[in-house]
């Protein structure tokens, strides 16, 4: 008990904890309150809370058929009453809480005989053939789903407030957060010590093996389930007070997308039911994380490690059809069981020889399994297994087969020695690798356009034509274009009309010309509005029209999955390689050798920095520059030099700038904006000492940020360009980022200088 | 013991070979319905979406979803073994099997076939896979690499066929071997002078050891030129056909060519390479004889304003009137494919509250009397909202 105590101790005593459990605490709040805030679908129903909580009350004592027919007069009513009243406003509010409520009116209504019909459902499913074979998957489904909604026959639904159940439970960054403090929680019962040296001093005690991993265990998975109930039932009361509680003794089924739920409960049990699935499910990921952090001792490894089975998991619940034979790995997965509701609030049987297996059961067995198993391997790696740190012994081995041709030289450059410890011992130099093949592929892969259209491909043919400045002889060829397609649609009137061809003849001749027209016609039609586009433009800025190949250079400026694929990898590579910077320092106690040597603080710091911009620098080129080079070779470079006001997706740029200024200026933001990531990275090497919770701390700082906007396609950088905020957009950014630049960098020369002696 | 085990393995060796299954069905002429293309449902340029199993029928309804037709009872349903669902969402309901334009689905030897979409980041763009499922629309399997397109706009029409699987694109007709999915694509034939960047291959058909196309390409000219084509899948020989393709009867092609000045069809009856051509029918120009597969019989399909077929009649190979059906007026009518059994089409109606709806009709051909009748078989639309960004059959 009182090993326990003192991991207790130990964990609090560590201010970044606190500070990180109470930042992501008021950080989860703020944004989930920000963005319901801010929904346009619900909104309406926080601004109207009290009037639609009354409507509720009004109808919970009256009949369906009562509540039905009030709605819908009342509706009509509105509805009347929309075009002549001057405040439209109130009465469109009042128009969508009423529809709210008739739409969970019409859901309640149906919902008797979507479980009344079930049996019958599956018995005329069961009369087919191919569903009709006892022993398959699909009979004995249909044998068992009717049986699982049996006992929901006759169960009473009531309208009422759902939007707090139903925000609460779909919230995804508190997950994220969750996961963040559990593995900040791992980082500071495992790793600490061993690097510090200390696992030699405790595993020599008495209780020195069992009992104290058994201790950390422990601690882990309170402090996980603590960590969860708070976060989580901050979320509800949170939802609760914006939107209202509402009655929370209804069904669950009450709520429409509750439709699928098996289980008969309230709402309110089923919320503590869809908690316990959250701390569960979080339980099985620390028991998960604590063998990593044991088996795996080297601190950046682990790292990788994690991400890449975040990252895995990721792509298997995306990639995997629903229909796969190997479904499994798409439902007992990490993103499936902790989005929204899935365990308990769906019905979905997985196949086991056969058999369905209801998810929820397969997922309390598994984490059960995952919980037990991990904590063995964990205790036994812990008790069996030294538990000093390591490098890479696969790392090791090839760097000493290379030193036995490159002997040391005997160099004392600082320089050198920072280079040797930041990319060998940092494990920088095999990121920078596994970024030159991502560069290599990027710079080869085949990014020819396929055309999503036969309209595009038509386009894009007109544009081999028409690309660059306009002049007459262009004038003249869509001149020509023009008289071809009255031609064509004279063809076509006269093939109607022509009765010496067979109809299927008739209809052949008339689809080929219909196809022309639908396709090479309407990318005419684009290259008219283009066309008179350009010319406007140019008259407006007093510059020579230019044609622009649309399609090719949206791809090359818009494409918002790329931009955020590469920033957020690039922040990945300036989190990973930041934080060991100043961390190798202090934990393997080198800052006590450093600050008593002539110049080695100031020289020491200015290498750091110099050979972390190397990499910066590096890895901005890797990431950036082999796809633009791709496609300059692919698409060419002929406009480049015009002014990118000519695509008329950049009406709103205001300026003349070339596609390449703007090329340029993108990349100069986007290096400017990861070079303050980098200092600020460094700063927290120094401050917190620690690469893992200097990785953590910028993860969220940074990637957090970063993967909340990876599906919120207007927030880009291109998107600033087209509609003009760029011009006090970038400013602002350049002004920040010097601002923060300058103050990590302040703090870090302050914190390094103050670096003494150990007494 | 050296010969005991060269005994041995000389013994293994004879075994497993002899364990080797020899396909046969090259070799055979006639239609094979394990191995072949059911031919008689791909009428004209169009590609019906109905595949033929051995107990049933399977049809792509709208939004891609599949609808399974036991043949027995004649009655359908939605290929998804979920009593709970409302084939509302298409991650979480087995029966969107179907997830490209073309609707295509084939039912080759124990399993279903359908073209599936990947999504291609590099290029921005959806790649055609062909996906396998079980009959009852489980075990989904992806069996090709994404379809490259790059000089080929987009997989216009596709079959398995006799132990390869064709497709055409805008420009070309390419197989690959279905014992090696993964593998490079034959290409069968290139558009020469491609006319403009839309589907420049119609009617693409098989038979036999035979398959049959029609491309669109500018002649010397300048002109569109619309040449039928036979290949012969086993020597990869070219033949011109001089008239149109038809129809397949009694293991025989039969060809079509209009005469405007004469107000007539003429059909003729050759070879599946297009030899041997002899006189077989002559027909008013707005008729259009269909095939019955299996029976000495044909259809003649009545044409009154050459868009929506308003009589259909059966006739015996001496040209005896067998039966016919007046079909609604004015009716959106999608298609008319048959089979041994059934005629099968879609009929859009209006509903209770007004909105148009597809259904499907089929007609049993034998148990007729004098009039072919049709009934209604099942909805096509099952899902409760209108789902977006897919196409609607018909």
């Amino acid at each position: 008990m009182r090993i326990i105590f003192s991991e207790i101790i130990k964990l609090f005593s560590k201010k970044l904890f606190l500070v990180c459990l109470v930042l992501f605490f008021v950080a989860n709040g703020f944004v989930l309150y920000y963005t319901q805030q801010n929904n346009y679908n619900t909104s309406y129903l926080i601004e109207n809370k009290a009037e639609y909580e009354s409507m509720i009350a009004r109808l919970e004592n009256v009949s369906k058929n009562q509540a039905d027919n009030y709605l819908t007069e009342k509706l009509k009513k509105l509805q009347n009453q929309l075009h002549k009243v001057e405040d439209k406003d109130s009465v469109f509010s009042e128009i969508m809480l009423l529809q709210n409520l008739k739409n969970q009116l019409v859901y309640i209504n149906g919902y008797d005989s979507f479980i009344g019909e079930m049996q019958s459902r599956a018995d005329r499913q069961k009369s087919f053939s191919i569903f009709a074979e006892k022993g398959s998957f699909s009979y004995n489904n249909l044998e068992r789903t009717p049986k699982d909604f049996e006992h929901l026959k006759g169960i009473e639904l009531k309208i009422g407030n759902n939007s707090a159940v139903e925000r609460s439970t779909t919230f995804l960054l508190t997950d994220l957060l969750v996961f963040a403090l559990v593995f900040l929680v791992c980082i500071l019962l495992f790793t600490i010590e061993r690097d510090k040296g200390l696992y030699g001093l405790v595993r020599s005690t008495k209780n020195g093996r069992l009992n104290v991993i058994a201790s950390k265990l422990i601690v882990l998975f309170g402090l996980t389930l603590l960590i969860g109930c708070v976060y989580y039932a901050s979320d509800f009361v949170i939802s609760g007070a914006l939107y209202g509680f509402g009655d929370l003794d209804r069904n669950i089924q009450s709520i429409s997308s509750f439709e699928n739920c098996s289980l008969n409960l309230t709402i309110w049990k089923y919320l503590l039911l869809w908690l316990g699935g959250k701390l569960l499910t979080m339980l099985a990921l620390s028991a998960l994380l604590s063998v990593i952090f044991v088996l795996i001792r080297n601190t950046g490894m682990i790292f990788i490690i994690s991400a890449m089975g975040f990252v895995g998991e990721y792509v298997l619940n995306v990639t995997i059809d629903s229909a796969a034979v190997f479904n499994h790995l798409k439902y007992i997965n990490l993103f499936y069981l902790l989005t929204g509701n899935n365990i308990f609030g769906n019905y979905l049987n997985l196949n086991f020889f056969s058999q369905p297996v209801n998810i929820h059961k397969v997922f309390v067995v598994s984490a059960v399994v995952l919980i037990v198993t991990s904590s063995l391997i964990c205790g036994t790696a812990f008790v069996k297994q030294s538990q000093s740190s390591k490098n890479s012994r696969v790392l090791s081995a090839i760097c000493n087969q290379i030193n036995r041709f490159n002997p040391v030289r005997g160099s004392v450059s600082v320089l050198s020695g920072e280079g040797y410890k930041h990319y060998r011992t940092s494990l920088v130099a095999l990121v920078l690798l596994a970024l030159a093949f991502f560069g290599y592929n990027n710079l080869t892969k085949d990014i020819d356009i396929v055309y999503q259209s036969a309209e595009d491909s038509a386009y894009s043919e007109y544009m081999q034509t028409l690309s660059g400045e306009m002049n007459d002889e262009k004038e003249k060829y869509i001149k020509d274009q023009e008289k071809y397609f009255a031609k064509l649609h004279e063809q076509l009137d006269s093939i109607a009309l022509d009765n010496s061809l067979s109809a299927d003849v008739k209809n052949a001749k008339s689809e080929h010309i219909r196809n022309i027209l639908e396709t090479k016609g309407k990318a005419f039609e684009n290259v008219i509005e283009q066309r008179d586009y350009i010319k406007a433009v140019g008259k407006e800025y007093g510059i020579k029209p230019v044609y622009i190949n649309n399609l090719f250079y949206k791809r090359l400026l818009e494409n918002s999955q790329r931009e955020w694929e590469y920033f957020a990898l690039l922040l990945g590579v300036v989190i990973f390689s930041t934080s060991n910077l100043f961390a190798c320092e202090h934990k393997n106690g080198m800052a006590n050798l450093i600050c008593c040597t002539k110049n080695g603080k100031l020289r020491l710091l200015l290498s750091k920095y110099v050979v972390m911009l190397i990499t910066l620098s590096s890895a901005f080129v890797l990431i950036y520059l082999p796809f633009f080079i791709n496609f300059s070779n692919t698409f060419g470079t002929d406009s480049l030099n015009s002014p990118i006001i000519f695509m008329q997706d950049y009406s709103g740029i205001n300026s003349t700038m070339t596609i390449m200024q703007n090329i340029i200026i993108t990349g100069l933001i986007h290096y400017l904006v990861s070079l303050t990531l980098t200092m600020l990275g460094i700063m927290l090497s120094q401050l917190l000492k620690n690469n893992i919770l200097t990785m953590i701390v910028a993860s969220v700082i940074g990637l957090f940020p970063c993967i909340m906007c990876v599906n919120l396609d207007s927030v880009r950088f291109f998107t600033a360009f087209q509609n003009g905020m760029w011009q006090w957009l970038m400013p602002i950014i350049i002004a920040s980022a010097i601002i923060i630049c300058a103050v990590c960098f302040a703090f870090t020369v302050i914190s390094f200088s103050k670096v003494r002696l150990r007494k | 013991m050296k010969k005991f085990i060269t005994l041995l393995l000389t013994v293994v060796m004879v075994l497993l070979c002899s364990c080797k299954v020899t396909d046969t069905t090259d070799i055979k002429t006639s239609y094979n319905f394990e191995t072949d293309v059911p031919y008689f449902y791909r009428t004209g340029d169009a590609i019906n979406p109905i595949a033929i199993s051995p107990d049933g029928y399977y049809f792509i309804g709208d939004f891609g979803i599949a609808i399974y037709v036991d043949k027995n009872t004649m009655k359908g349903t939605p290929l998804c073994n979920k009593p709970n669902c409302d084939h509302t969402d298409r991650e979480t309901c087995n029966a969107y099997i179907s997830k490209s334009i073309g609707h295509f689905i084939q039912y080759y030897k124990g399993y279903i076939y359908t073209l599936n979409e990947v999504y291609n980041a590099d290029k921005q763009y959806y790649e055609p896979i062909l996906a396998r499922y079980n009959l009852d629309g489980t075990g989904f399997k992806s069996m090709t690499n994404p379809i490259n397109l790059s000089e080929a706009g987009s997989v216009a029409d596709c079959f398995i066929h006799r132990g390869y699987f064709y497709y055409s694109t805008f420009y070309g007709i390419y197989r690959l071997s279905m014992d090696n999915l993964k593998g490079e694509a034959e290409k069968l034939y290139k558009v020469k002078n491609k006319e403009e960047e839309c589907n420049n291959i119609h009617c693409l058909n098989a038979y036999g050891n035979y398959l049959y196309f029609e491309p669109f390409e500018i002649n010397d000219e300048g002109e569109t030129e619309e040449i039928n084509y036979s290949l012969n899948l086993k020597t990869l020989e070219l033949k011109k056909l001089a008239d149109n393709v038809a129809g397949f009867f009694n293991d025989r092609l039969i060809t079509a060519k209009g005469d405007p000045d004469k107000d007539k069809i003429y059909y003729r009856i050759c070879d599946l390479d297009g030899g041997n051509s002899r006189k077989y029918e002559t027909l008013p120009i707005d008729d259009e004889l269909r095939f019955d597969p299996l029976r000495k019989l044909h259809y003649v399909q009545i044409n009154n304003d050459s868009i929506f077929p308003e009589k259909l009649t059966a006739y015996d190979s001496k040209g005896k009137e067998l039966y016919s059906t007046d079909l609604p007026k004015n009716s959106e009518i999608s298609f008319t494919p048959q089979d041994e059994n059934y005629f099968f089409e879609i009929r859009t109606q209006e509903d209770k509250n007004g909105k148009a709806k597809k259904w499907l009709w089929y007609a049993n051909k034998t148990d007729v009397g004098n009039e072919l009748k049709f009934k209604k078989l099942c909805k096509l639309s099952w899902a409760k909202i209108e789902l977006p960004g897919y196409i609607t059959v018909g």
